[in-house]
């Protein structure tokens, strides 16, 4: 190893090892290693670097498939989807609904996470279990039964029809519920002979402990309820109010001539894809942690 | 006044009884250790005192208050957790302060006088605005002690608080904690499984066994007469050996035979069963002393070199035995000692109930009642 590296891995010598293999680009005589990881990468995000140039590309560009360069339209595909097609819309109304379906999932979840673990009632276990069996019954297989509920509330193309069905989370609940059981049982006792109400516990003490298992449920949420399509496209029938998922469908009816403006579509997905890369990248710390796969 | 009353006081889980009619007194001020093997009930005990259990039956008073069913954070009683019981996210000054907001209405200027009070006592001042993570496990047993400190409670209880340190640790903290209650007189219960922390720290000590404590009296008694024969066993380190043996008497002499061996009571007249009777003799290994002829005879099995003495173990009969004999004896495991014992410090046990039937020590602890012991000393003189 090189002598620089030496000198900057001083203040950290417990780690030294690690930082001087991660510090090493290449290392001479595993060339073939780094070639099959590089075309696996490559292989692996071709769907997406593919759907990039095509968002640059004209429609008979996009037509010619041995044209795989940045096509002639630059942005303009991207300007013509926000400003004609009301992308712009459709990307907040799944924003709106995506912070609400993760703020009132995560404390749904805690509640219900607290109840299971530090308070004591018949049928605790059962309870616990019914939950999880939930976990079989996913969105799309409840779909006809949902949508006649909320029609009997009256709550079609409503913001509470797009996020109620996913405010209750067995997932959720399970991962808390694990996490406040690694919490020792005298911390609780602590705060019971000083007097520390329930809610006080679960806001100073519980919640900045679970910071990490909370932003890294609250990323998965996000990602998931940004990816819905099916119950939206069912239960909101206006296309103002329409999220982004479904919004993709749309564009997929402009065309001229039978011609669908893949250009347009793609620069649609990649505009798709941002909010939930950027939550990935932000919080890819507490997620990794969520799942224990943090060092 | 006192400071904490326990009336047949019983907890029942499913069906195991943990705790068993257990009446307490601790006096105003005072220091009481409760000390037993694991799982005896001393810590339920210690939970029921501070609510975290309710109790299936019987009363609790603290400070003249039948406190049986009021919730924790009214019973004015700080806790000691064995594993600190620290919030990791908090320095140790909110961790001081966390608690001491809801359950007392100090104001700030008064909740900030307070922690450097204890923070002084405690010399942790140093230490206030750093967490858990960036504290030794003194330091956070410290903190701990602060945090029940600035609470002034009525009460402290102490669940094992020094068993999570290093052996070197604890023989200091063992001396600050005496240290701080004899600054403090706080009416103190203390937890542990050590009897060498019970004896140091209590002005009495409890031993419990199976739910029950089987005697409450301070440490030198506690070694001197043990009144059952699980103290006696479980006191001193090591303990007492104990000898089912048969006693026997000729004319005005007493003496317990077991095999070839057999000691001689002295005072026989205070000795109550019957010739013939089976018995346990009890004799501490500390009392017995290598003597060319001696009554017992001990073949050496294990021998333990503590420094400053030779913890030698072997079968005395067919029972073992232990004795401590002098730093560099020349012993080695299969030689055959000859043994006597100091007449002046042989216990009888009854082998049914396990209750004390004589000590033959002349004077026995402060309070000496029992009759055995006044028995002993006419006979005597």
């Amino acid at each position: 190893m090189s002598l620089d590296t030496e000198d900057t891995a001083v203040g950290a010598r417990e780690n030294e090892p690690l930082s001087v293999i991660s510090d090493t680009r290449l290392v001479p005589g595993q060339w073939r290693v780094h070639l099959g990881l590089i075309g696996s990468i490559l292989l692996m995000a071709s769907p997406l670097l593919l759907a990039f140039v095509m968002s640059t590309q004209t429609v008979p560009e996009v037509y010619d498939i041995t044209n795989v360069g940045i096509g002639s339209d630059g942005v303009a595909n991207y300007v013509e989807v926000f400003t004609t097609y009301g992308m712009a819309s459709y990307m907040f109304n799944s924003l709106v609904m995506s912070i609400v379906v993760t703020v009132a999932k995560i404390a749904v979840s805690l509640l219900a996470a607290v109840a299971l673990v530090f308070y004591d009632f018949r049928f605790k276990n059962a309870i616990f279990f019914l939950i999880l069996f939930t976990l079989m019954f996913p969105v799309p297989v409840r779909i006809v039964p949902l949508y006649e509920m909320m029609a009997a509330l009256g709550w079609t193309n409503t913001l509470l029809a797009l996020t109620g069905p996913y405010v209750a989370s067995a997932t959720a609940v399970f991962l808390l519920r694990q996490h406040f059981m690694s919490i020792p049982d005298s911390l609780v006792e602590s705060a019971k002979v000083d007097g520390v109400g329930p809610l006080r516990f679960l806001w100073d003490v519980l919640i900045p402990m679970s910071r990490g298992m909370i932003s890294g449920l609250s990323v998965i949420t996000f990602i998931y309820a940004w990816n819905q399509y099916l119950w939206p496209l069912i239960v909101v029938s206006d296309q103002n109010k329409q999220v982004v998922q479904v919004g993709m469908k749309y564009l997929q009816s402009v065309g001229n001539a039978g011609q669908t403006d893949w250009g347009l579509i793609m620069a649609g997905a990649v505009l798709t894809l941002l909010p939930p890369l950027l939550a990935l990248v932000a919080f890819r710390g507490p997620l990794l942690e969520t799942f224990g796969l943090s060092e | 006044m006192t400071g904490i009353t326990t009336t047949d006081l019983v907890k029942r889980f499913d069906d195991v009884t943990a705790v068993d009619g257990v009446d307490l007194n601790v006096r105003e001020g005072e220091f009481l250790v409760l000390v037993g093997p694991s799982g005896c009930g001393k810590s339920t005990t210690l939970r029921l005192l501070a609510g975290l259990e309710s109790p299936t039956a019987g009363a609790v008073e603290i400070a003249d208050e039948d406190v049986t069913t009021a919730s924790p954070s009214d019973r004015d009683v700080a806790m000691v957790f064995q594993n600190y019981a620290l919030y990791p996210h908090m320095t140790a000054r909110e961790n001081m302060t966390f608690g001491l907001k809801t359950a007392t209405d100090f104001s700030a200027d008064a909740v900030d006088d307070r922690i450097a009070e204890a923070a002084g006592i405690l010399d942790i001042e140093d230490l206030l605005d750093r967490t858990p993570s960036a504290l030794s496990g003194g330091e956070q047993q410290r903190v701990a002690i602060g945090r029940a400190l600035v609470r002034d409670p009525e009460v402290f209880l102490m669940d094992e608080p020094l068993s999570n340190l290093d052996a070197k640790l604890r023989v200091q903290m063992r001396a600050e904690l005496a240290e701080l209650h004899a600054e403090l007189q706080t009416t103190t219960l203390y937890v542990t499984h050590d009897q060498v922390e019970a004896m140091t720290l209590g002005d009495r000590v409890a031993v419990m066994y199976d739910g029950e404590i089987q005697q409450i009296a301070p440490p030198q008694q506690l070694y001197d007469a043990p009144e059952t024969r699980f103290v006696a066993e479980f006191i001193g380190s090591p303990g007492m050996n104990t000898v089912e043996g048969t006693l026997k008497r000729r004319g005005d002499a007493a003496h317990v035979t077991w095999g070839e061996n057999s000691l001689s009571l002295p005072s026989a007249g205070a000795v109550k069963p019957y010739a013939g009777d089976r018995v346990v003799l009890g004799v501490r290994p500390e009392d017995l002393t290598q003597e060319m002829g001696g009554p017992l005879s001990m073949e050496v099995t294990v021998t333990e070199p503590l420094g400053d003495s030779l913890l030698t173990r072997g079968v005395v009969g067919d029972t073992e035995m232990e004795v401590s004999l002098p730093p560099r004896s020349a012993v080695d495991v299969g030689d055959v000692l000859s043994l006597t014992a100091d007449p002046q410090r042989l216990h009888l046990f009854d082998i049914e109930t396990g209750a004390a039937l004589y000590h033959s020590a002349e004077t026995v602890g402060s309070d000496a009642a029992e009759p055995p012991v006044a028995d002993t000393q006419r006979s005597t003189t």
